[in-house]
């Protein structure tokens, strides 16, 4: 792959409070157009990362480009690349939208005319256009972030970070801000993501990083990160009647690593090919006289991905 | 490497004029939004003049008092007049001595005992220092504070009547001095009236007339001489012509000797006559040199003792006008004495009057605390509440969004302050003498250093509630060293000589000059100068303390 597909890569970067390490030299290479998410607990180090990342910290060890310029050298050429769309409203409450978005273009440098376009088709795409002219005070949780990915949007930058972004948001937001960032991505901006939700990272992002501890304890797509952490897939079965024996049975017969029951779901966890297994079980409960209710395959979830991985970590 | 421009002109310098009135309008549009902020921001200080404009000069009246005499001169005397005679004390009792008057305080039928204690008039006649005492009680701690505090002025005061008696004796010496010296310089001008350059022309030109004859007698002395050795034809040596002649007949010989010798020596005695008038006539010629020389030795030596006169006369001259300024002063400042009355007596002024003597004070003291206080919102409400965060990921400098979010609340602070000084002018009908411009100089120059301290503490606390600590250890004490609420004179002298050193001291000092006093800028610059030092530290030390972080 060419050099210039990657528009962050770092080297050992790190950053410690007194003695505490938030985040313990971390490399990572973010492909241009792809949306790179960073997933861990709270405390793992994402947002520290990020703020390493968009010159708002500087990092106490190692080295990154971000946007092809030095983080160390560059920071006011990597302000003006890049946008960020921060964990909390960083926006004046007191101001409307229209007004937010000024000061941020006049802090910017941009033409007047440019920055009074640009609003108003951001607040079209984030859909506040109604609301241009209302002090955003009085904004739903969704309407401000929507307004703070206008804000970050602003000054046309290539990478877009969103730090948790959804977080605090009612589904229906989350739904409509993950909607909207895949939208930006297609139109050709690079996102830096983070989130502590398993699903919100399986879904949205083509990459991920698993972090813990400030340390990237995993990388790779969701798909490959299942594959290597997930510990196999489950057989789920939910039948009318079960005892130990049938279970015990049922174990042996597709050579299950464990059988567990939650709420009244068998659960068979197997290495692979647990869709071959499907026909046999079948039979076998059908020969049982037991009426199965449903029966199905779970991919392995990226929650078992991540307890897995970190697991590892702890071992190694 | 790839062209990253994206087009959008974002470009980072040092101070950048847009974005700091960028700044400054976005806080303006933050505050003027926010009504619960901006009502009680410009409302708070027509109460503070309202306050103070009502209140100042209520000093107590009539505190029960009773005096103690040990002096019994005429002086004394008059001291307790004046006791008598203000609205201060209401002196209930002449008690004989001391113990008496504290007995009448223990049992709290006075508040204050004044003393004049023995050998009062005495030493004030000589010069020396006199006291008067007062024992005042205590178990009202604002009576007593203001009371001991009126005494203070009163004591202050009497010294002020006597000092001008002091003066106006000084006056009249002053005036006797000035008469003599009147006289010694008319003794010393009759010299300098007459000189003797007319006589030493007279004198030059006769002594050129004299040298000029004498020469030409000389030459003329000599031409003759020379014309009648000449007429003997070459002149005859007798020794030579006896010693000719010896080769001769003697007697003829001899006899042509005589002969020729006897005309001869006519001519040669004739001659001699002549050299012997050219040299009587050389020997006049160098006595009148020597003369002259003379003459002109005297003239000089009197023009230096006229030059020495002259000197001493400028100097008496000017002593003479001095003496003449200090006897001009002295008899104003003993034409005016302060009487002492009740108005004067009063520690916080008469009313309205006092609000005149304390409005720089208050100006300085509402300006800084609000500078102080108000910044909260500025960089540590902002850290806290995440907009930095976006001015942090803009091309925008440090010095750029301390200058742009300073100039904002100096501009603010100059306003609020302003409208304070508006206020007591149309409300209170506070006289300001100098310039409106001045003022707002000033209050803007002091407003800089004020909103730096706040700045300053903006910049290293993280929170609004960490700002307010802060905050709060630097400006309460303010309120009581400003001056407002007890006059910096009553102070105990180390606090004294710390409010001398704070800039608010001299904010107010040079405010009380422009409106008390009436003076231009230029009158007041070492204030501003020290105010312009205060300014420039602090924008300083909040440039290199703000971090360009967030954590």
């Amino acid at each position: 792959m060419h050099a210039n597909d990657y528009v962050i890569e770092s080297h050992g970067l790190t950053r410690k409070f007194g003695d505490f390490t938030a985040v313990d030299s971390i490399d990572l290479k973010v492909r241009a157009g792809e949306i790179f998410g960073f997933l861990g607990p709270n405390g793992a180090g994402k947002t520290t990362t990020i703020k390493m990342l968009t010159t708002l910290l500087t990092p106490t060890k190692g080295e990154a480009k971000v946007a092809s310029y030095n983080l160390r050298t560059q920071a006011p050429l990597i302000r003006s690349s890049i946008g960020i769309v921060p964990q909390e409203f960083s926006l004046f409450g007191e101001l409307t939208p229209l007004e937010n978005l000024w000061y941020i273009g006049e802090l910017y440098g941009m033409k007047n005319e440019l920055v009074r376009k640009r609003s108003e088709e951001l607040l079209r795409t984030v859909q506040l256009y109604d609301k241009k002219d209302v002090p955003c005070e009085g904004f739903s949780g969704g309407m401000k972030q929507r307004l703070s990915v206008a804000a970050g949007l602003l000054h046309m930058p290539h990478i877009l970070f969103m730090d948790e972004p959804t977080t605090g948001l009612d589904p229906q937001s989350r739904i409509a801000l993950r909607e909207l960032t895949k939208k930006l991505n297609e139109g050709g901006i690079t996102i830096v993501y983070t989130t502590h939700d398993m699903e919100e990272a399986d879904k949205l992002c083509d990459r991920i990083a698993i972090m813990n501890l400030g340390r990237i304890i995993a990388l790779g797509t969701s798909a490959e990160l299942k594959e290597e952490y997930g510990g196999g897939h489950f057989i789920e079965i939910i039948v009318d009647r079960y005892d130990q024996a049938l279970l015990s049975e049922l174990k042996r017969m597709v050579d299950a690593d464990s059988v567990e029951v939650h709420n009244g779901t068998i659960m068979l966890s197997v290495r692979n090919s647990a869709g071959r297994l499907i026909p046999s079980v079948s039979r076998f409960l059908e020969k049982k006289g037991v009426t199965v209710k449903d029966l199905r395959i779970a991919e392995p979830s990226l929650e078992a991905v991540f307890i897995n991985s970190t697991k590892k970590d702890r071992r190694g | 490497m790839e062209n990253r421009d994206n087009g959008n002109g974002a470009v980072e310098r040092l101070i950048d004029a847009r974005k700091i009135s960028a700044i400054l309008w976005k806080n303006w549009l933050v505050i003027s939004r926010d009504k619960i902020r901006l009502v009680p921001l410009f409302i708070f200080p027509f109460i503070m003049v309202i306050l103070f404009g009502y209140t100042a000069g209520t000093a107590p009246k009539h505190v029960p008092a009773a005096i103690v005499d040990y002096d019994n001169t005429p002086l004394s005397r008059s001291v307790q007049m004046q006791l008598y005679s203000n609205e201060l004390f209401s002196i209930k009792l002449q008690v004989g001595s001391q113990e008496e008057g504290k007995k009448l305080i223990d049992e709290g039928r006075i508040e204050a005992l004044l003393i004049i204690p023995s050998g009062f008039e005495k030493s004030i006649q000589s010069g020396k220092t006199a006291h008067l005492d007062a024992i005042i009680d205590q178990t009202n701690p604002s009576v007593a504070q203001i009371t001991s505090a009126s005494m203070q002025i009163f004591v202050q005061t009497l010294s002020q009547q006597l000092n001008a008696q002091r003066i106006a004796v000084l006056a009249q010496e002053a005036q006797q001095v000035q008469q003599r010296i009147g006289q010694v310089k008319a003794v010393l001008a009759v010299p300098l009236d007459h000189n003797n350059q007319h006589a030493v022309a007279v004198m030059d030109a006769n002594f050129r007339q004299g040298m000029y004859i004498g020469t030409q007698t000389n030459g003329m002395l000599g031409g003759i001489a020379q014309q009648t050795a000449n007429s003997i034809g070459y002149p005859i040596d007798p020794i030579e012509v006896v010693r000719e002649g010896s080769r001769y007949e003697g007697d003829v010989v001899a006899l042509y000797l005589l002969s020729v010798s006897d005309r001869q020596q006519g001519i040669f005695r004739q001659v001699e006559t002549y050299r012997g008038l050219q040299g009587s006539n050389s020997m006049v010629l160098a006595s009148l040199q020597e003369v002259y020389r003379e003459a002109k030795a005297v003239d000089a030596s009197a023009e230096m003792d006229r030059g020495a006169v002259r000197v001493s006369y400028n100097l008496v001259d000017a002593a003479s006008g001095k003496i003449e300024n200090l006897e001009s002063d002295a008899q104003s400042m003993a034409e005016n004495p302060s009487p002492i009355v009740l108005n004067q007596i009063q520690p916080y002024g008469n009313g309205l009057k006092g609000l005149d003597y304390l409005l720089p004070n208050i100006l300085a003291l509402i300006s800084f605390q609000g500078a102080t206080m108000g910044l909260g919102r500025a960089i540590a409400g902002e850290r806290k509440d995440g907009s930095l965060t976006r001015v942090f990921l803009t091309p925008t400098s440090n010095v750029t969004i301390i200058i742009g979010t300073l100039l904002y609340y100096v501009f603010q602070e100059t306003f609020r302050t302003m409208l304070i000084v508006l206020a007591a002018i149309a409300f209170f009908g506070v006289i300001v003498r100098g310039s409106l411009l001045a003022i707002l100089f000033i209050i803007m120059l002091f407003a800089l250093g004020a909103t730096g301290v706040g700045m300053v503490i903006s910049v290293i606390t993280k929170s609004q509630d960490q700002y307010m600590a802060v905050a709060m250890l630097v400006s309460l004490p303010m309120l009581f060293l400003a001056g407002v609420f007890a006059p910096i004179e009553t102070m105990p002298a180390p606090l004294q000589s710390i409010t001398r050193a704070l800039p608010i001291t001299y904010a107010a000092d040079a405010l009380r000059g422009v409106m008390v006093k009436g003076f231009a800028l230029g009158q007041v610059a070492p204030d501003l100068v020290f105010l312009a030092g205060f300014g420039f530290i602090t924008l300083t030390l909040s440039l290199l303390l703000f971090r360009r972080e967030l954590i």
